[in-house]
């Protein structure tokens, strides 16, 4: 059952498309990232569930309801801002009291109290219901806007970015935390950020956006393991993904002062006739080992350690290329290493389109 | 320790220009007041005493006497509804202007910062020829109206200021949680608005509480004079009789410096806290 759906979609801001002919279905119970880099159209997506952006076209809908013209607080939803919008003239209690309080909602006051109560225990913020939350550290004015949402088991939950403003520690804490608060809840969460990391540790599945457009739909190792076009295989993943321009022929790629034996791998792709793709290969995906000197290929422009590998820079040819290394391996700058592609690894774009080629077999993995 | 005695001086320096100055702004007041305790006899005796060897509290019941407490409470009826109506539609206007996108929002904010720099002398016979022909001279009505078209252009423009350092989101939450625009405004907004408040409230009730002109080319009748136009009228009825002159004069400007003196701490932080984006 579809829980949230947008058909045709559309948003402008003047000029500016924010949002073009969004369809997106999210079902019930989905932990679904909108995942972009700034002014691709994912808070534009948010707002417009939430009713705080009106659509310039196309339907929204909220457990089968069109909510296009409902106000924000007819929608049954709640959100978690990226600065909290705590209430700063509220205690923490009135805070998380505030959502029960509003009109057409009769509740007792023994029955708040009550909710209150268990909502701060799940969170851990049954200490701090007497203070103001300027009295509260980052971490825990995130829980009280959380719990301030959590408090009305809302149909569906909207949280933007709401890690953002944390430290790096915390904010893994934090992703643990959430996706914990989802199992147990089991209400549909749709949560936007431009954290890839955030996105591929917690969803069910990630709505990738650029530019106003959905890119692609899908689960997150599809998303990683299959990304529908070089923007996505870009963005997805720690850092950003190798691409090395040049033409396939007699099973080899040919770049520039690079060739890659594919070997049968590249068997089935649709490949364009004058044999011209792009190679997009992740860091992980190239190992540079030592070998004969007459067999080295690349030569180490940086060395970066990350803890349990090493990340190296090497240059081949005009190209430069991130690959992994062993790290009881001393490089030195200058060094001149071999590379060994992983055939699984490879993905292949037509320069035209930037869309990902397929096996044939492959199903079409864009929404 | 060389610095240290220079601290201490530049601190000395700074003490005596601050004691000059709170002089000279306070002199003319702690004049009036003893001036208004003393006897008449005493009032121009030689030397003049600052504080009065003998109290006395003839001339306000002189006052009193004279119908001041009517003209006391025509100044605060006219006042308080002033503020009340300025801050009511005010803060309303301000919050649309600060939260909508509307065609004309810009226009609409630069007639009122216009409008604001018109002289308000300026305005008089035009307002009086208006006011008389809708029957509203000579009613403290009318002079309501009159303050709250004056004095709303610079409520607005302080309130805008001060909505805009809220941030939008705390609104929107609030209607995320189940509030209308309007109970939101209610339940959250102005409650964060209390500096902002304060300080164009301050605004209207000295403009209302001391305004003279308007008044006195509006006001003929005895029943419906505020304190200002009372006060000039002592001026011919008392003549050169400083104790009951000053004695009114007192009784209009205690209550404003009572007023700021309770406000200042809100008062700052409302000006600032608009000037910071305004």
């Amino acid at each position: 059952m579809s829980d949230v759906s947008f058909r045709a979609v559309t948003k402008q801001y003047g000029a500016v498309t924010a949002l073009h002919a969004l369809d997106l279905d999210i079902k019930s119970g989905e932990f679904v990232s909108l995942l972009g880099p700034s002014g691709s159209g994912k808070t534009t997506t948010l707002n417009l569930l939430a009713g705080l952006v009106e659509a310039d076209s196309g339907e929204i809908s909220i457990g089968n309801r069109r909510v296009n013209d409902l106000p924000p607080d007819r929608r049954d939803i709640a959100m978690v801002f990226q600065n909290y919008a705590l209430y700063p003239h509220l205690t923490v209690f009135e805070n998380l009291a505030f959502p029960l309080k509003a009109k057409g909602r009769q509740f007792t006051s023994n029955q708040i109290s009550k909710k209150v109560e268990n909502v701060a225990q799940i969170l851990g913020i049954e200490a701090l219901l007497a203070r103001y939350p300027k009295e509260l550290s980052g971490g825990q004015q995130q829980r009280v806007a959380l719990g301030r949402g959590m408090v009305r088991d809302p149909h569906v939950f909207l949280l933007d970015e709401p890690l953002s403003n944390l430290d790096a520690r915390l904010r893994i804490r934090m992703r643990r935390d959430i996706k914990a608060l989802h199992d147990r809840l089991g209400s549909t969460i749709v949560y936007v950020t431009h954290d890839q990391a955030e996105a591929l540790t917690m969803s069910s599945r990630i709505a990738v956006f650029d530019g106003g457009a959905l890119q692609q739909f899908a689960s997150p190792v599809d998303i990683y393991n299959f990304p529908a076009n070089m923007f996505v295989a870009n963005f997805v993943g720690e850092r950003e993904i190798n691409f090395l321009h040049g033409t396939i022929a007699d099973e080899r790629f040919h770049g520039s002062g690079v060739t890659v034996p594919l070997g049968r791998s590249v068997d089935g792709f649709a490949i364009a006739a004058d044999g011209a793709t792009i190679l997009g290969i992740r860091t992980e995906g190239v190992v540079a080992g030592v070998v004969a000197a007459d067999r080295a290929s690349a030569i180490v422009e940086q060395i970066e350690m990350i803890g349990p590998q090493v990340v190296l820079y090497v240059k081949v040819g005009s190209e430069s290329i991130s690959c992994i290394a062993d790290p009881t391996i001393h490089f030195a700058k200058g060094a001149a290493v071999g590379l060994t592609f992983d055939l699984d690894k490879l993905h292949f774009f037509d320069p035209e389109t930037q869309k990902a080629l397929r096996k044939p077999n492959q199903s079409v993995w864009l929404s | 320790m060389h610095y240290r005695r220079e601290i201490v001086l530049r601190k000395l320096l700074s003490f005596c220009v601050n004691v000059f100055i709170a002089v000279v702004a306070l002199a003319p007041i702690v004049w009036g007041l003893s001036t208004s305790l003393k006897p008449t006899q005493k009032i121009l005796s030689l030397p003049p005493e600052i504080i009065p060897s003998e109290i006395t509290f003839v001339h306000y019941r002189t006052l009193i006497a004279q119908n001041m407490l009517t003209y006391v409470g025509n100044s605060m009826i006219v006042s308080l509804v002033t503020v009340m109506l300025c801050l009511t539609i005010g803060t309303v206007a301000a919050y649309s202007l600060s939260r909508f996108e509307f065609k004309g929002r810009s226009l609409v904010l630069l007639i009122i910062i216009a409008v604001m720099s018109i002289p308000i002398a300026s305005l008089i016979v035009p307002s009086y020829t208006l006011m008389a022909s809708i029957g509203l001279t000579d009613k403290l009505v009318g002079l309501i109206v009159l303050y709250t078209a004056y004095q709303l252009p610079i409520v607005i423009w302080i309130m805008y200021a001060y909505i805009g350092t809220i941030p939008r989101e705390i609104d929107n939450a609030a209607m995320i949680d189940g509030y209308s625009r309007l109970a939101s405004l209610r339940k959250v907004v102005l409650p964060l608005c209390g500096p902002g408040l304060i300080a164009s409230g301050l605004f209207v009730l000295t403009f209302a509480w001391n305004d003279f002109v308007v008044a006195a080319v509006m006001i003929t009748s005895d029943s419906v004079k505020t304190l200002p136009v009372a006060i000039y009228s002592f001026l011919g009825y008392f003549g050169r009789e400083w104790g009951p002159l000053l004695a009114s004069s007192m009784v209009s400007i205690i209550p404003v410096i009572a007023i700021f003196i309770l406000f200042q701490r809100y008062f700052l932080s409302g000006m600032t806290g608009g000037s910071v984006k305004g």
